[in-house]
């Protein structure tokens, strides 16, 4: 049998019957992920709204074997130690109530992880990355087959322009400059995927950007500003 | 306040962030919230036209508001606006608002999609690198639709600038990702190839992600990108590490790229010779780096390159041709797995995993065992030891077999709660496989009773039992083993299951034996028996009664229990029914009938060894149609005869393992199950079981609907009052029995249920043989028998209602009684041919009716066809030429007419809908049960 992880989705290369059984096993079994589908061929797509371990294990060894990479990273958070959510940045599309509920119960898990234990954990199907800067925790989503270290380092290139771009930064900074902060990430990933590594190009396109609002805003007076507010 | 140091500060921005940061409690800082919406609202709608700057320092203070988690249901058109401003930073802000609050209101998307229109074709390489960003960010439908077709253009255009190339690059990745069919292959994808030889590394990092994800489901279009790939990997991996300036990070060369293309590469076999000998020079390089001192002590360097290194194992694994490659990668990992990171340690097992599947590095796996053993016991991270069970798991084969499940059943003893069950699973799948010894693998299964029972689940020891019923040669040996088990003191309630089934089969075997005599077996089980649950229970008195069978001797011992009043008399109906029918069958049949009745089991089919296989087969239809045959025929002899037919005894003795599982799985995900047995009903009555747990109100259609398709169960229940039922129809006639339980400690009285019904139907409680007693004491049951005649077809449902008194208040509660036409249904084989016929001949216009309509439940083929025979009709299969259709007939008797009907219901699976038609001499009765037919699905 040759199947393939896409996604969240399980392609299933095989005969009707078996797809058919698998199906039905999958069907039967409690709780587990809310993103299984099932192709049985190429018109119908059966959603598997629940596994249970079993069935997670035996098609996590077949799957392991049989791999795509097709993947991406799903979402990234920023929140404190006190778990007060700083920035989030969604790369797939997900319903404000399944992000706050994403948020709050990965929060809650990687907070109350000790500070040695390893950067990466399972959670529902998806794999988290995470490390501590200081006050703040960043915390990444990435899929099965997705290359954890390398997505550790991620992290880390965006801490370093951060704190290039804002001269040693910290969480204050991420407050009150909270738009910079999604500029200069959609600069380094865009769709979950790195679009510039190098720490010069992406400060120079966030530099370019101040400039040319330099250039276009005309001074005000301190009195304009504060009827303003 | 920090100072603003860079770019426009919005001062009144940073003043509200400032007041909201000195809220002391979530009201305050929701007061001033409230206060600022008002405020930006009042702008938003002041005369005053607000100029570029306000606008978009407001449109800043409202997304700032949604990300701290409010709602915002304004401003997205003063966000627009910014879109067309001329000013960057104004647009910037007007982008990011989109980009975090998407809203689908049509008339704005047609206004965002004209400004990036505009912004794209501005040929400012800044603006359109923002509409770029805006398009990857939202990714929708509608934005494929509109930008689909035109971003390739700009990908490979000559003059676009390469910081545009990257961010289009990666804005197609994301349509393509999101809408597939509407990114158009062409010209243009044999120059996005192309780009992997670009001069700027970011470019090529952008588009091997895009080509990655082509690749995978074009692979024949993108098949050059493999050489070119692998040139690309070439030069990185054999530059110093200076030579690519910024890409270069922390002593590594380029990195990301790196995992980039080793990533592309593993969406296609190995390259021809040529190019493979290049990439195993890669990848041996990469591997010999591994073996470097590193160049910095930072965990930067040390980080990207294993992130490169396991991407490239990665590869070596996905080719799995080179044995040289992969024991080097095996070996390498073994390094990792005593690194003083844990990281590393973590993934290092995990890799292995895969490795272990490889025929050509199994074996290197093999010789790390103690290593990973040993991480399962001293690792402190709970994700780690994970991995190594993981490891174990896929490590495991004949040769090592009992040391891995030996040390898997040691560490559960002591492992953390959220990973026993897989381990119990993996222990009870790895002890099937490889068992060359069944002693061993009953001893092991019953190791994993007494360790972990809760967490063995019921497929477990239903195979551990199915194993010994088909191997004779471990029948004595399971016998005796679990007979030893039993006397603990304390003993998993699994263990007396398993004990309890085992015995009654071979209990014969081990009889020969003073210590296990026939007597002491049937003490040592009956001294558990006040401690099980009431499914155990059950199963024991099903041993006690196989017992007579083998034993004859302790057949008055059996029949003393079997009599007592806490059998006879017990209040759980199932328990109950098998005392009384189990002493009547031990008094009645001869030695002769007893043998046959009681015989042992037969062996299960035999199954491949693999879960998978056997839950498939366990699934499989006929099971399915047997259980309800089974189910059906008991209903039919509730209150039958002293010797009820073998067929129904051996399904209510023995709980097959397959019945019982099937069971189990199916009624859970669905509320309106299959119809429970007849002993069900007063299961209900009596106990807290969950379906009839949640307290109902009066009338509620949802309860009403549950029973369309069966005839017993709990109808209505609240704090004081439960009300159960159980009914049969023949033809145009029925009975059903009411039963009314006063949950209360409390004194019911003036009790007095009436009943309110149309003149198409007749419902009469019968008054003289059963009243109802004014008064229901507290905690007791009363029974109200009602004779029901349809007399013509009829939808409306007859109102049961009940008034009483209750520690002096009064109540009054009304219930619709599930008394549908579908009750009068009788079923009717036809064969195809004649199905077809009489479905033409019911053609009018009038006599048909359809409705189409979503899933409520799960599709389930068995769950339906359980429905459609439970709805009355016969299920006729091989009948419509598409086999995942359903079709039944029957005949609705009336007491002036028969009403034939056909019905056909097709599910589609996709859009997760259904449609019902159904063709009837009668129009009224067409429609009636297509409105009470299609609420069940």
């Amino acid at each position: 049998m040759t199947r393939q992880i896409i996604r969240g989705y399980i392609y299933f290369e095989n005969s009707p019957e078996e797809c058919k059984a698998i199906d039905t096993l999958m069907d039967a079994f409690g709780k587990y992920s809310s993103k299984w589908y099932i192709q049985l061929d190429d018109t119908s797509e059966t959603h598997v709204s629940s596994l249970s371990p079993t069935a997670v294990c035996k098609l996590k060894e077949q799957c392991k074997t049989k791999d795509l990479s097709l993947n991406q990273m799903q979402f990234m958070l920023l929140f404190s130690r006190q778990g007060k959510l700083r920035l989030q940045k969604w790369y797939v599309p997900l319903s404000d109530k399944e992000k706050k509920k994403i948020t709050r119960e990965l929060v809650q898990t990687v907070l109350a992880r000790k500070p040695k234990m390893c950067s990466f954990l399972e959670w529902r199907d998806l794999k988290i990355v995470y490390k501590r800067y200081a006050s703040l925790y960043f915390c990444c989503a990435i899929e099965d087959q997705d290359n954890e270290l390398i997505t550790l380092e991620i992290i880390h290139r965006y801490v370093e322009l951060l704190d290039k771009y804002f001269g040693s930064v910290c969480e204050l900074d991420i407050i009150f400059n909270f738009e910079k902060a999604y500029f200069i990430l959609d600069e380094f990933l865009l769709g979950g995927e790195v679009q510039e590594t190098s720490k010069k190009n992406v400060l120079k396109a966030i530099e370019q950007a101040d400039l040319l609002q330099e250039e276009a805003e005309t001074p005000r007076s301190v009195l304009e500003e504060i009827g303003l507010t | 306040m920090p100072a603003v140091s860079k770019g426009d500060g919005m001062r009144g921005l940073a003043v509200f962030i400032s007041d909201i940061r000195n809220c002391k409690s979530k009201e305050a800082e929701i007061k001033r919230i409230n206060k600022e919406l008002a405020n930006i609202r009042s702008k938003f709608k002041g005369d005053r036209a607000l100029d570029g700057y306000s606008k978009k320092k407001y449109v800043c203070k409202l997304l700032f508001i949604f990300l701290l988690g409010h709602d915002i249901d304004f401003g997205h058109m003063e966000a627009v606006n910014l879109l067309s401003s001329n000013r960057y930073t104004e647009k910037q802000i007007g982008y990011l608002f989109i980009s975090v609050l998407v809203n689908s209101n049509s008339e704005l998307i047609r206004l965002i999609n004209n400004a990036i229109k505009n912004d794209l074709a501005s040929r400012n390489p800044t603006f359109m690198g923002l509409a770029l960003h805006c398009i990857a960010n939202v990714g929708s439908r509608e934005m494929a639709e509109a930008f689909a077709g035109e971003i390739p253009r700009i990908l490979v255009a000559g003059d676009t600038m390469d910081s545009v190339k990257q961010s289009a690059a990666l804005c197609l990745l994301r349509l393509y990702r999101t809408s597939p069919d509407l990114v158009p292959m062409g010209d243009w994808t044999s120059r996005v190839v192309h780009l992997l030889n670009d001069q700027h590394l970011g470019v090529v990092t952008a588009a091997t992600s895009l080509i990655t994800t082509l690749a995978q489901k074009n692979p024949e279009e993108f098949k050059t990108s493999v050489s070119l790939a692998v040139s690309r990997l070439s030069r990185i991996v054999t530059s110093a590490s200076t030579d690519l300036q910024d890409y270069t990070y922390y002593f590594v060369p380029a990195p990301w790229l790196s995992v980039k293309l080793l990533r592309l590469l593993q969406c296609y076999p190995p390259p021809d010779p040529a190019v493979r000998g290049r990439l195993t020079e890669c990848l041996e390089a990469i591997l010999n780096k591994a073996q470097e001192p590193p160049k910095s002590k930072k965990v930067q360097h040390s980080n990207a390159k294993n992130a490169v290194l396991f991407e490239a194992i990665s590869l070596v694994i996905h080719h799995d041709s080179e044995p040289n490659l992969l024991v080097r990668a095996c070996n390498q990992l073994g390094q990792f797995l005593q690194h003083r990171e844990t990281n590393l340690r973590y993934l290092a097992l995990e890799s292995m995993c895969t490795l272990a599947s490889s025929e050509f590095s199994h074996e290197a796996v093999k010789t790390h065992i103690e290593t990973v053993i040993n991480a399962l016991k001293t690792e402190r991270d709970v994700s780690v030891r994970q991995r190594a069970v993981d490891l174990l798991y896929a490590m495991c084969d004949r040769s090592n077999a009992q040391q891995i499940v030996a040390e898997m059943l040691s560490y559960l003893e002591t492992a953390d709660y959220s990973i026993r069950e897989e381990i119990v699973l993996k222990v009870a799948i790895l002890a099937e496989k490889y068992a060359v010894d069944y002693t061993w693998y009953v001893d092991t299964i019953l190791n994993l009773i007494r360790i972990a029972g809760d967490y063995v689940s019921e497929e477990v020891w239903y195979r551990v039992i199915q194993i010994v019923i088909n191997r004779d040669d471990v029948q004595g040996y399971a016998a005796k083993t679990v007979f030893e088990a039993l006397q603990a003191s304390a003993c998993h309630e699994n263990l007396v299951k398993v004990g309890g089934y085992i015995l009654g089969e071979f209990g014969n075997l081990i009889a020969g034996d003073p210590r296990s005599s026939p007597l002491t077996q049937f003490h040592l089980l009956h001294s558990k028996f006040h401690l099980c649950s009431v499914p155990t229970r059950a199963l024991l008195l099903s041993t006690y009664i196989k017992f007579v069978n083998l034993f004859p001797e302790v057949k008055g011992t059996i029949q003393d229990v079997l009599r007592s009043d806490s059998q006879l008399k017990n209040a759980d109906v199932e328990l109950q029914q098998r005392a009384v029918e189990y002493l009547r069958l031990s008094t009645v049949a001869s030695t002769d009938i007893l043998a046959t009745v009681l015989e042992e089991m037969p062996p299960f089919p035999e199954r491949e060894s693999s879960i998978l296989a056997k839950l498939k087969k366990k699934k499989g239809p006929s099971t399915v149609t047997d259980l309800e045959e089974a189910k059906r025929e008991r209903s039919a002899d509730v209150n039958g005869g002293p010797e009820p037919a073998p067929a129904s005894t051996s399904a209510v003795s023995t709980p097959s393992p397959s019945a019982d599982l099937l069971g189990l799985g199916a009624a859970p995900p669905v509320p309106a199950g299959p119809p429970p047995s007849s002993g069900g009903l007063l299961v209900d009555v009596f106990s807290d079981s969950p379906s009839a747990a949640a307290p109902l109100a009066p009338g509620s259609e949802d309860n009403f609907a549950r029973f369309v398709c069966k005839n017993n169960g709990v109808l209505f229940e609240n704090q004081l009052l439960q009300i159960g039922l159980k009914s049969e129809f023949r033809q145009n006639l029925g009975r059903m029995f009411i039963f009314y339980g006063n949950k209360t400690s409390t004194q019911f009285l003036n009790f007095t249920p009436t009943l309110i019904c149309s003149d198409d139907l007749q419902a009469n409680i019968l008054g003289p043989t059963k009243p109802v007693d004014p008064a229901v004491d507290g905690g007791a049951q009363v029974q109200q028998a009602v004779n029901i005649e349809c007399v013509s077809d009829f939808t409306e449902a007859p109102v049961l209602n009940i008034q009483f008194r209750y520690g002096g208040t009064f109540q009054n509660v009304s219930v619709k009684l599930p008394i549908t036409l579908n009750k009068f249904f009788q079923p009717t084989e036809m064969a195809s041919q004649d199905f077809f016929q009489r479905w033409k001949q019911l053609s009018n216009p009038q006599q048909e009716v359809q409705s189409i309509f979503k899933a409520k439940h799960p599709m389930d083929t068995e769950v339906t066809k359980a429905k459609i025979i439970g709805f009355g009709s016969a299920l006729l299969e091989e009948v419509d030429p598409n086999p995942a259709n359903f079709v039944g007939a029957g005949i609705i008797h009336t007491r002036t007419a028969q009403i034939g009907c056909l019905l056909r219901l097709e599910p589609n699976l996709q859009a997760q809908m259904y449609r019902l038609t159904l063709r009837t001499s009668r129009e009224t009765v067409s429609q009636r049960l297509c409105e009470l037919l299609s609420e069940q699905f």
